[in-house]
């Protein structure tokens, strides 16, 4: 069939609209991408021309990286505690901020202004505060007659600290789940009520199963993001101590750009994509079993 | 005659902008990349030296490339994998061999006339070839504070390697400093470990500077040629051990954990948190001499010793690039920039001790830099840290060893479960030898 003028015209234009699109994911997304997948075949420091060594650099990763064990422990323990907190907290305070309080603009404003601080800030007056001699939380430990708490040079302590900094920056949530809420039919919660149903009934028979899309939509959201964690290791413990907080991103940057291995760091990316996108793919196959629409 | 006049005026104008093109053209142009740590006024302190330099050399013109401390590595890499890099740089001392490795580093060895040359424990080696020399000479000493050692009426360390103290008069001492808020030392019954106000001795735990001890004791990381791997030793272990054991059974230093929250040398010197520390010549002009105005009295010794008395010299380098296109101007410049003339102020400031022997040669030559307030007593400073950085020195294993920083990395990654006792030196240098080995010999220069 035979394309009209007019329907010539409107897709050249549709592609000269395209055009900027296209071209930035080729250049920014695409070719580097490939890059990496190429450098991963290689022995390359950066200094010396690389040398093609096919998959041993993956080979490696898995027989003899010193850090790779402890950095997947890293990840995924700070990935689920962020996740999974962050989730509660944001959803308990957006509940709260849905009910009628005093003050309800001013405190949605106070949870919301963490999100919009950069990291790195945050990190630095986050680590100030931990800070175990003159820190905040250690001054009020202290008042209450506690021992102090080495927040960040006690390999224990050191990714829960991380990991409530990144709940109270979880406003992002907060909003979206606040948006959800309002969307919850108010009919459906009256039922409950006129069958005899108390707050917990609503909560776990209406709200709960009306917000799981929104609950899903956040909980992979922030897992893909969290999982990508790197400026606090960056900014707060350089993935000490004892490698407790040695995060995937960390471990590559490290080993790209400060220990000149950029063969194996290409290649510890490649295999965390292909993690990140295996595990999004499987969250995604298996949403229909824990999510509700309406229209189902 | 006006039309002479005119075509002479002409002519002499295109005369003059060819003469100064050509006094333009003939400026070679290098660039010189260096760090600032803090603040960004560094980098206007460092550009004021490139001024003079460029306005005392009518042939070199140097552009400076300031990077933040903290990105310094990764801009440089990056650089480098860019084949971007500068004519020349200031070098964190773990990363020159590498890139002298990977052919990066001009020789410098013909760089200097014989009686401008720096000490040769300054001096990167690779494969017989000196790719850099440190812009200073730094040696680890041990600081105190002196209004503790006569509130305790203790003397006070030694200043001269041939009186250092034995690891346990050292110990001995330190447990007689430590004092809990009751007033009560480890040696006396009911010591409250927990509540602990001043710490005797600190020895410095931070990964490159803890195995001076091994060396003094015998062992030591690796050998002094990069051969042979001595981590796993006995001597090694013991040294080890014994600077664990200071916070762990002698009860006289900080945790790990507390030792990272304290502040700078001269305010837990000052303040009577610690009784003796350890650390790096720069302190003085670093550190200690900030809190002199507020009463700090403090003197240096040196190291106590497990068998010979020894101390570590660093220093991070000035390196030239072989890329450089003006290899010439760039080893010209870096002459010119190590000449101690040019850096005085870090000198006299106690930053920096000089890098060349001719500093060295004589007391008078001394006396020039050492003998002044910011100092500590030149007869002390003399013994203490001259003379034992001239006579006890080894050079940290990144003057000669590939990738130290990758070792560094594996041996550190869980030094903390050595610190707070949750293995025993054995133990934990038992766990990662295997794989410290491996990188050992993936590095080794053969």
């Amino acid at each position: 069939m035979r394309r009209t003028k007019l329907q010539r015209h409107n897709a050249v234009t549709a592609y000269l609209f395209l055009t900027p699109a296209i071209l930035g994911l080729l250049f920014l997304t695409i070719l580097p991408t490939l890059g990496v997948i190429g450098i991963s075949l290689t022995d390359w420091s950066g200094l010396e021309p690389p040398a093609f060594i096919g998959l041993a650099n993956y080979l490696e990763i898995f027989t003899s990286d010193f850090y790779f064990q402890s950095s997947v422990v890293a990840t995924l323990y700070f990935a689920v505690g962020a996740v999974l907190t962050g989730i509660v907290y944001s959803f308990c305070m957006a509940l709260m901020l849905n009910q009628p309080l005093p003050g309800r603009g001013v405190w949605r404003s106070i949870l919301f202004l963490p999100y919009i601080v950069p990291v790195i800030g945050s990190s630095i007056v986050w680590s100030w505060m931990y800070e175990a001699n003159f820190g905040v939380f250690n001054y009020v430990l202290n008042l209450l007659g506690f021992d102090k708490i080495q927040w960040l040079q006690d390999e224990r302590m050191a990714m829960p600290s991380i990991i409530l900094m990144m709940v109270w920056m979880s406003g992002n949530l907060i909003v979206i789940f606040l948006a959800g809420l309002q969307g919850v039919p108010k009919t459906y919660l009256e039922a409950v009520e006129v069958d005899g149903g108390n707050f917990w009934h609503k909560f776990r028979h209406v709200t709960v199963p009306m917000m799981s899309p929104v609950i899903f939509y956040n909980f992979l959201m922030s897992l893909i993001a969290n999982l990508q964690v790197f400026v606090p290791a960056y900014a707060m413990t350089k993935g000490g101590p004892s490698d407790s907080t040695l995060f995937m991103v960390y471990l590559i940057y490290r080993e790209g750009f400060m220990r000149n291995n950029f063969g194996h760091a290409s290649a510890l990316s490649v295999l965390f994509f292909l993690f990140i996108a295996a595990l999004t793919a499987f969250i995604f196959a298996t949403s229909r079993f824990w999510t509700f629409y309406q229209s189902e | 005659m006006v039309h002479c006049r005119r075509w002479f005026l002409v002519c002499l104008v295109i005369a003059m902008i060819a003469v100064s093109a050509t006094a333009f053209a003939a400026k070679t142009e290098i660039t010189y990349m260096a760090w600032y740590n803090t603040t960004e006024s560094e980098a206007a302190d460092i550009q004021k030296t490139l001024d003079k330099f460029n306005a005392s050399h009518d042939g070199i013109h140097v552009t400076l490339i300031a990077v933040s401390r903290a990105d310094y590595e990764t801009k440089l890499n990056t650089m480098a994998a860019a084949k971007q890099l500068p004519d020349t740089c200031m070098m964190a001392e773990p990363m020159t061999i590498r890139y002298a490795a990977a052919g990066l580093l001009a020789d410098v060895g013909d760089m200097y006339k014989p009686d401008e040359r720096p000490l040769k424990s300054l001096a990167f080696t690779y494969k017989g070839k000196t790719v850099g020399y440190s812009c200073a000479n730094e040696v680890l000493l041990l600081y105190y504070n002196k209004k503790l050692f006569d509130a305790a009426k203790l003397p006070y360390p030694p200043a001269s390697a041939d009186k250092a103290w034995t690891w346990k008069q050292f110990v001995e001492v330190a447990k007689k400093l430590t004092k809990d808020k009751n007033g009560k030392t480890p040696n006396d019954p009911g010591f409250d470990a927990k509540n602990i106000v001043t710490y005797g001795a600190d020895f410095n735990r931070l990964s490159w500077m803890w195995p001076v001890l091994a060396v003094s004791n015998g062992g030591g990381v690796m050998s002094p040629d990069g051969q042979k791997l001595l981590l796993g030793t006995p001597q090694t272990v013991q040294a080890l051990q014994a600077i664990a054991d200071l916070y762990l059974k002698d009860k006289v230093a900080p945790s790990i954990g507390d030792k990272n929250n304290m502040p700078s040398l001269d305010v837990t010197l000052l303040t009577g948190k610690v009784a003796m520390a350890t650390s790096g010549q720069w302190e003085i002009g670093v550190s200690l001499k900030n809190s002199l105005k507020d009463g700090l009295q403090y003197g240096v010794g040196v190291l106590p010793r497990m068998k010979k008395a020894v101390t570590y010299n660093t220093g991070g380098p000035f390196v030239v690039f072989n890329s450089s296109k003006n290899l010439p101007a760039a080893k010209t410049f870096v002459r010119w920039i190590s000449d101690e003339d040019n850096g005085w102020d870090l000198i006299t400031g106690g930053i920096w001790m000089p890098v060349s022997a001719k500093w060295y040669a004589s007391d008078e030559a001394i006396r020039k830099w050492a003998d002044n307030p910011v100092h500590p007593p030149y007869a002390q400073y003399k013994t203490a840290v001259v003379d034992y950085a001239m006579n006890n020195a080894v050079q940290v294993p990144w003057y000669y060893f590939p990738s130290f920083d990758k070792l560094n990395d594996l041996i550190d990654s869980g030094m903390d479960q050595v610190w707070n006792g949750k293995l025993t030196a054995k133990q934990y240098i038992t766990r990662i030898l295997p794989r410290v080995k491996r990188l050992f010999e993936e590095n080794r220069p053969k």
